[in-house]
């Protein structure tokens, strides 16, 4: 019989697979592999590389704390990456000579660079890091003495699993590949990220951030004389940006309207002219990672033609994009969740890694011509030969006017036959999706044994900007409803006990089971990870609050109150009756700790049954970035308050 | 200028002093005094020693270690005292022979012990300690491993000042002298605090706080069983208890709905009966925490009590059989902590006082007398004066409103002064004689401050206290104003250069202002109440505190907390405004002062938030000296900026 995916294996054993990038001479591949050290309980990436062909896979980085980023030079015979050290300033980048030879480390600073993009002429890299104009030098602070006072004066002054800036922001580098001289190219005192050299080498494009508001715009910078030009423009929110190979025109994603929904634009570098080249996608374009630079490039064909990746129903898929006429042709799709994208020079073979509800950890080559996918390399096939994941099903029906999608997962062992405990999950966002990926929470609780519904309502990303903004200004509303009918309807089956449901929900999806204990008792038990309890004091306390809020609720704080109040589960903490444990991390600035301690009050006063979990020092990336025995204990502890609260009537726990 | 008082001098150069203990004999005064310490930053607290005879003082402890909890045995041989260092198990208990100095550890521990107090026979010290019981031997924790998750069921899990407690509550320890064995007498997780011996040694009466100190009972445990018996009611407050000298009864002050006034009560131990004998005061009786030692029983039928009245330092004799009260003395004086010999024939207490004082006073209880032993403060103002002042009350709704003005030293009353008023916190605190180094600080800078005690504050009765409930920004609101009309018709006062000051409930207060007047040029808010739904799932006491102070939970009076917000009306707001907030503050939490700094930044208002990593509610007190010197700073550079910019200074 398998094994459970039981927490301490999920954080220990699970390695993630990431970053591929393939080398100008489409030889080879280098990506990133990380695994939580059992001695340590940290995550450690390490760079390897691998043939284009699937052969010698290898590992590159052998020291640091850890390492991944990758970026070849453009003669292929080196590669840069992002490396934390030990030390005083941890934040290094390492150039690696893959013709032999020890790698040597490039540049330092006291925070980490990220973002490296070589200059085509191989001669320098460009880099974005956290500078304090307070403090150019990064001189280290004395280790006794007292914290530094914080003064803030920006609406932006803190960020979730940053903390707070004072006057720091983030500003792109130049490092000389060989002498290993640098030079700050940007203002310290405006964020400037993502650096994009001109195919000329003149020139590098970067987001710049406008005022302290969270909109972003384009920057040009002159490599030479260090001039910054704001390109006032480009308007509104800019998530990621790729020069044509001509260098004429930068292709963006763009979404003046905060929709949540990027549409593709173009900006001609000579006029500054924008145009918006295609909208109202049906796919979600994969905005990457926004402030590292290795995946996700568009592949180009010619000056015109670009293969992009995008994401839809929770799958990916390729398309070809006319930039001149905004023409998109689907190329190819997957039951699959993707990332990144990059290809040989002749862009026959197209490299991503992926995800699927089978498993995770996986590097995958498209070839443009056959269409036939290859796995280059599988990092936990020996984990997922003896643990083996959840069954699933996907489900779909209409309701109000949309159709709504999910998927069931069950344990390894399902037997039709018999009554089983169903967990709904509910993701965050409200943007996010469930789909085709491996969910590490799911499938614990599913081959733990429990039924797991993941249902994306409306509101959820990847299938149009309509059907994510369907959630805008009615949170607890038409999503919830999407909720309960999928629930109705699953509930319905044979095997489904309904009188053992459960709710599991973090952020957004915490939101909703707080939501849902004041609305409904049909739980009988509910998990709220870093909910959003009260959005007024939401709205203060978020490092995105200020902005997310009225934009999410399309409520004016001052004018629409009663419409904030009448949408926060605060209002209606007080009727709930379903056992509810909450767990949050405690350095969250997304969703910080005061709306868990104000739901906490409200349900103790209540007499309804609670436990506050809080792990110090978690922020809202918590089950990805904190220390492995938080991350296990989070997982044990959704097994057990599901144990306990959905354990069949006679059962002793 | 060299009459100012820079925020580094008041922070460095002015002692604290605090504890007193008479010896038995009543020959010398054992005392603390606090400085900090210019080289390493940080807080040095010695055990002092003041000799009647010669009207002398010296140090009896050596730095190196910060000093509390100074208690004579019962002979007068010794002193038993907490000393405080660095490292694991950093705080030791100590006894030294007075005469020779010889000193030795009698134990140590990871948490600093309060309370300590001799047993009768001398063979026993009792205290107070935090104690985990997942962690009772207090082995240390391994600084590399991940930090303890945080699980609790408990409503009160956080207090401010502690942080993160779940079951951690103070716990009564008896620690033999002789062996330095330990012994924990207490264990069920509330907190035991204040323990004092019976006469007979066989009981310790403590007080039992709950909901994080808000409300308390009292209990008497059994020394040789640990059993306790409980006193009070549920849902009301017990101060602090003291053994009659027959052991039979004990004098309480007390209220059954939790204060913040509290009358006089004996309980009598063989009927358990609890009688008032002292009905609502219009004095407040000091504390428990601010005078440990009182209220002394003088014989088997009277007590004495220290208190404050109209912010005036004040004894009392009550005949708790007569149910009469007389006063022994009422001084313009900040006294605090109160201590007295065997013979019981005089009183010590620690002073600071308005005008400069900082030191010890007795008090003959005989005749009312009151003599300064030492000022330690002299050095302080001889080169930087003190602040003059003056009574300014004003009469608003039949009821006086008591308030003070505080005025630089070379006050010239034909010149124009800006003017800031200082708003206490609570609401239930209160101005009076005792120093307020804001107002010198401020005063020095050529500042007029305005100290009121509008509705709300203590020290006027209980009525005058809790007119404020239900009704924060109403009453409480429009006796400021009164007070601040008044003076600021006043010639000499700038009506076009006047600011706001206040912390925690002033904080609510000033934020309250922001939305209801553009009359002041500059508001510093410190640490405020800003949102009272959000407030009260946040606050350590919120829970507690909103639904005493708003009358019900959000659910029960959501309109009414939303219109005595002050978030429900800060879009108004047009003051340039610093924000000044502990980053771990359990009282006021950060996230008020973020929802307040959101807000006024949407609305185009001036304002400036700072954040101090680590500080707690009262850390412009007692928190990092460097972090106090920068909180006065700013507050000063604010104030300057936007009311003495057209000054021609």
């Amino acid at each position: 019989m398998s094994q459970a995916i039981t927490p301490e294996s999920a954080v220990y054993d699970i390695k993630s697979l990431s970053e591929a990038v393939v080398s100008p001479n489409g030889e080879s591949i280098a990506y990133v592999i990380e695994q939580t050290d059992r001695t340590t309980g940290k995550a450690v990436g390490h760079v390897w590389l691998i043939d284009i062909d699937g052969a010698n896979h290898r590992q590159l980085s052998r020291s640091g704390v850890t390492n991944g980023s990758p970026a070849w030079s453009p003669d292929s015979l080196s590669i840069a990456y992002v490396s934390r050290r030990d030390g005083d300033h941890p934040g290094a980048i390492v150039i690696l000579p893959l013709s032999g030879g020890e790698s040597r480390i490039l540049t330092r600073h006291a925070a980490g660079p990220s973002a490296i993009a070589w200059s085509p002429d191989g001669k320098m890299i460009a880099y974005q890091v956290e500078v304090d104009p307070d403090n150019l030098e990064e001189t280290p602070r004395a280790n006794d003495a007292p914290p530094p006072v914080i003064v803030v004066d920006r609406l932006d002054y803190k960020l979730d699993g940053r903390g707070t800036f004072n006057r720091r922001h983030t500003a792109i580098h130049l490092v000389d590949v060989e002498s290993g001289e640098r030079r700050r190219l940007t203002d310290p005192s405006i964020n400037h990220r993502v650096p994009r050299w001109s195919p000329d080498g003149s020139s590098i494009a970067a987001i710049h951030a406008v005022g302290d508001s969270p909109d972003t715009s384009i920057a040009l910078v002159d490599v030479e004389t260090g001039e910054v030009v704001p390109q006032n423009n480009v308007l509104g929110s800019v998530s990621n940006l790729w020069w044509t190979p001509d260098g004429s025109n930068l292709l963006y994603l763009g979404d003046p309207e905060r929709t949540a929904h990027p549409d593709y634009w173009l900006f001609d570098a000579a006029t500054g002219d924008v145009r918006l080249l295609a909208t109202d996608l049906d796919f979600l374009p994969d905005i990457g990672y926004q402030n590292a630079a290795a995946p996700g490039y568009p592949v180009w064909l010619d000056d015109q033609r670009a293969i992009v990746h995008g994401l839809r129903g929770g799958a990916s898929r390729l398309l070809q994009l006319d930039i001149v006429t905004g023409q998109l042709d689907p190329i190819a799709s997957w039951e699959a969740m993707h990332g990144g994208l990059s290809a040989t020079p002749d862009a026959e073979a197209i490299v991503q890694s992926r995800s699927t509800l089978d498993g995770t950890g996986e590097l995958v080559s498209w070839n443009r011509k056959s269409a036939k996918l290859t796995v280059l390399a599988s990092v936990n096939q020996a984990y997922f030969e003896k643990s083996l994941t959840a069954n699933w099903e996907a489900i779909s029906f209409d309701r109000a006017g949309q159709k709504i999608e999910g998927w069931i997962l069950r344990p390894r062992d399902f037997d039709a036959s018999r009554l089983y405990p169903l967990v709904l999950s509910v993701h965050g966002g409200p943007h996010n999706a469930y789909g085709y990926t491996f969910d590490v929470a799911a499938q614990v609780m599913a081959t733990h044994g429990f039924l797991v519904l993941m249902i994306n309502p409306r509101g959820s990303g990847t299938y149009s900007r309509a059907f994510a903004g369907a959630v805008h200004g009615d949170w607890g509303g038409e999503d919830w409803n999407d909720l309960m009918t999928a629930v109705d309807i699953v509930s319905e089956r044979p095997y489904v006990d309904s009188t053992r449901m459960g709710i599991y929900g973090y952020s957004y999806g915490g939101y909703i089971a707080a939501w849902a204990i004041g609305q409904t008792n049909r739980f009988a038990a509910a998990i709220c990870g870093a909910p959003v309890y009260d959005m007024i004091s939401m709205l203060g306390t978020s490092d995105i609050g200020f902005f997310f809020t009225p934009n999410q609720m399309k409520a004016d704080p001052v004018k629409d109150r009663d419409k904030l109040i009448e949408r926060s589960p605060a209002t209606w903490g007080h009727r709930a009756t379903t056992p509810t444990l909450i767990i949050q991390g405690e350095a969250d600035d997304r969703c910080p700790v005061g709306q868990a301690e104000q739901m906490f009050v409200d349900l103790k006063l209540a007499g309804c049954t609670t436990q506050l979990v809080r792990y110090p020092g978690g922020s809202h990336l918590m089950l990805k970035l904190s220390h492995a025995s938080h991350r296990i204990d989070y997982l044990q502890r959704l097994i057990d308050w599901f144990d306990t609260y959905l354990a069949e009537p006679g059962a002793t726990a | 200028m060299s009459h100012i008082i820079t925020a580094d001098r008041a922070v460095y150069d002015l002692p604290v002093i605090g504890s007193p203990r008479v010896s038995p004999d009543g020959k010398t005064v054992a005392f603390i005094r606090t400085v900090v310490d210019r080289a390493s930053g940080k807080y040095d607290a010695q055990i002092w020693l003041y000799t009647f005879d010669t009207a002398t003082r010296r140090q009896l402890t050596q730095p190196g270690s910060t000093h509390s909890e100074p208690a004579w045995s019962p002979g007068g041989e010794e002193l038993a005292f907490v000393a405080s260092g660095e490292g694991d198990h950093s705080h030791a208990i100590c006894r030294m022979v007075v005469a020779s100095g010889e000193t030795s550890v009698l134990t140590r521990g990871e948490k600093k012990p309060a309370s300590l107090t001799w047993s009768p026979d001398g063979e026993t010290l009792a205290y107070s300690v935090l104690i985990d019981p997942a962690n009772p031997d207090e082995t240390p924790v391994d600084k590399d491993a991940p930090k303890a998750v945080r699980v609790t069921r408990r409503i009160d899990y956080k207090q401010d000042g502690f942080g993160y407690l779940d079951n951690v509550r103070n716990q009564i320890v008896l620690l033999q002298v002789g062996t330095g064995e330990r012994r924990h007498l207490t264990k069920d997780s509330v907190d035991h605090l204040l323990p004092a011996w019976s006469p007979d040694g066989n009981s310790i009466v403590v007080q039992l706080p709950n909901r994080n100190g808000m409300l308390s009972r009292c209990g008497v445990i059994d020394v040789a069983t640990g059993a306790i018996e409980t006193y009070g009611a549920a849902d009301g407050e017990v101060d602090v208890a003291f053994f009659s000298p027959d052991g039979s009864r004990l004098f309480v002050s007390a209220d059954e709905h939790g204060g913040p006034h509290l009358s006089g009560y004996v309980i009598d131990l063989r009927t358990g009966a609890m009688t008032m004998v002292l009905n609502d005061p219009e004095f407040l009786i000091d504390s428990a925490t601010a005078s440990p030692a009182s209220p002394v029983w003088l014989n088997d039928s009277t007590v004495l009590i220290s208190a404050t009245l109209h912010g005036e330092s004040g004894l009392w004799k009550v005949d708790v059989d007569g149910c009469n009260v007389t006063q022994v003395g009422l001084w313009q004086a900040g006294h605090g902590e109160l201590s007295l010999p065997d013979d019981l024939t005089f009183a010590i207490q620690s002073t600071n006082t308005l005008g400069g004082t900082v030191g010890l006073v007795r008090i003959d209880l005989a005749t009312g007398e009151k003599s300064l032993l030492f000022n330690d403060a002299e050095d302080f103002y001889a080169k930087t004066p003190a602040a003059l002042w003056e009574k300014c009350p004003v009469e608003r709704d039949g009821v006086i409103v008591d308030a003070w003005l505080i005025k630089p030293a070379d006050f010239d009353d034909s010149g124009s002064y800006p003017l800031i008023i200082n708003i206490h916190g609570g609401p239930h605190g209160s101005f009076g004689f005792a120093t307020n180094l804001h107002a010198e600080i401020m005063s020095s800078r050529g500042y007029l401050v305005l100290l009121v005690n509008p509705r709300g504050s203590t020290t006027y009765g209980s009525a005058y206290a809790n007119a404020v409930k239900h009704d924060w920004g109403g009453t409480d609101w429009a006796d400021l104003e009164a007070v601040l009309d008044s003076v600021v018709a006043r010639p000499y006062v700038d009506p076009d250069r006047t600011g706001a000051y206040g912390y925690s409930y002033g904080g609510y207060m000033t934020s309250w202002i922001l939305g209801q007047t553009d009359r002041f040029k500059a508001v510093v808010c410190g640490a405020p109440v800003f949102d009272l739904e959000s407030f009260f799932g946040t606050s350590d006491i919120g829970h507690v505190f909103g639904t005493e102070q708003h009358g019900g939970t959000p659910w029960d009076v959501r309109e009414a907390m939303f219109e005595r917000s002050p978030s429900s009306h800060i879009h108004k707001a047009t003051t340039p405004t610093l924000i000044v907030h502990g980053e771990a503050d359990e009282r006021c939490p950060i996230g008020q002062g973020e929802q307040m700094f959101i807000s006024l930044l949407k609305v185009g208002c001036e304002t400036e938030f700072v954040r101090y990593p680590g500080g707690y509610h009262g850390f412009t007190r007692l928190g990092e000296p460097v972090h106090r010197i920068d909180y006065y700073d700013r507050t000063i550079a604010w104030f300057d900026r936007f009311l003495m910019a057209d000054a021609g200074r």
